[in-house]
């Protein structure tokens, strides 16, 4: 790499747009100035230091670009560079942001959420083909290197898109939290209701695992054929599967609350 | 089914701050740098409109058939009101003169009309 261009990777848009935005600002007062957006990462070029702030939008509207471009023109928002529907724009420090309502804001990240729900599905879809087929190659077995070559690039086609739809179902989860739902104060009075119902399940996620946890121990060490007996167990297990999730979900959830406390 | 029931919600919903004052803007049909610069002289530098709230509410808008392209200068885009979000604006701007009218009569309870500790 030459010595006037560096990168960095992205916290991932979704996880941690204010730091990188910030991280992006930080540096062009050192005089690394924001060029392109690939693969993930920042591109940088060396020029004069910049008192600048960075945000990033998403429009996913090809068609109309155009327009897009020219409402940013006439503001004092410049465009820098833009990824597929992700466009990134710089202005001085003190700019009003690119979003000045929480409405409008929230339709972005709705909009991204979509987007990634859709490719989720798909995901999901590619999963269960790849795991398919991966499973009739194992069963198959017959000897040979291409054969061992092919269960090998199935086996790698599977872990890659189970990898890639978890993290993305993780970055939908964290998408979910910025959306402002606009609904009326009456609803909003009447799902806290059921909020309020979460939290303490929330709360108590460790004291259910633990508790079904010991039911299903306890029931473990009795030996029978009893069909009730087994049902329980299942339940029980069932129960702490479903505990440990939600403990999971919730320590997820936190950490960005925390974060902005 | 489903599409009527979303359209409706459409209509039904209340105009956000920035999608009442840019349907006020454009009462004189203008492009997208006039309405910012409009609303701020309208409001006194109160309420400033962020350049991806303006392209998402007008897309919204034109989706809404509130506004609509009216031509183009040079390489703006001009945007009007359409029929419909004519009846809408003025609806709008008398409910919300009625608010503030409330507001005032339900201070006049008190001497003077004005905020008495």
């Amino acid at each position: 790499m030459s010595k006037d261009r560096k990168s960095f990777m992205s916290g991932g848009l979704a996880f941690s747009e204010e730091e990188d935005m910030q991280k992006l600002s930080d540096l062009a007062k050192e005089g690394w100035i924001l060029d392109s957006f690939k693969n993930l990462s920042y591109q940088l070029k060396k020029s004069e230091p910049q008192d600048v702030i960075y945000c990033y939008d998403f429009n996913n509207d090809k068609e109309d670009l155009q327009s897009y471009f020219e409402i940013f023109e006439d503001s004092d928002w410049e465009h820098v560079c833009s990824s597929d529907a992700y466009h990134f724009f710089k202005a001085p420090v003190g700019t009003a942001p690119i979003y000045t309502d929480e409405y409008t804001r929230s339709l972005k990240y709705k909009n991204l959420y979509k987007v990634i729900g859709k490719s989720i599905k798909y995901l999901v879809i590619m999963v269960l083909v790849l795991g398919f087929l991966a499973n009739r190659l194992e069963n198959l077995a017959p000897e040979g290197g291409v054969y061992e070559g092919l269960k090998l690039v199935a086996y790698l086609a599977f872990g890659a898109s189970l990898g890639l739809c978890f993290s993305m179902i993780v970055c939908n989860f964290f998408i979910k939290k910025k959306i402002v739902s606009n609904k009326s104060s009456d609803e909003r009075i009447r799902s806290s209701k059921y909020k309020n119902l979460f939290k303490i399940i929330e709360k108590y996620w460790i004291i259910s695992l633990l508790l079904f946890g010991l039911i299903y121990y306890a029931l473990g060490n009795i030996e029978t054929s009893n069909s009730i007996y087994r049902g329980i167990r299942i339940l029980a297990s069932a129960g702490s599967g479903a505990s440990l999730a939600l403990g999971i979900a919730t320590i997820i959830g936190n950490i960005p609350a925390k974060k902005s406390k | 089914m489903i599409k009527i029931s979303r359209i409706n919600s459409l209509e039904e919903e209340q105009l956000t701050e920035p999608g009442y004052y840019i349907l006020l803007a454009l009462l004189v049909p203008m492009h997208g740098y006039g309405i910012t610069k409009y609303i701020e002289e309208l409001t006194e530098g109160d309420l400033v409109i962020g350049p991806a709230t303006l392209y998402t509410m007008l897309k919204k808008m034109q989706a809404q058939e509130y506004i609509a392209l009216a031509g183009e200068e040079g390489r703006r885009k001009i945007y009007k009101l359409t029929a419909k979000g004519n009846i809408v604006i003025r609806k709008e701007k008398e409910r919300r003169y009625k608010m503030a009218m409330q507001g005032i009569k339900a201070f006049e309870r008190i001497e003077g009309g004005e905020i008495n500790e």
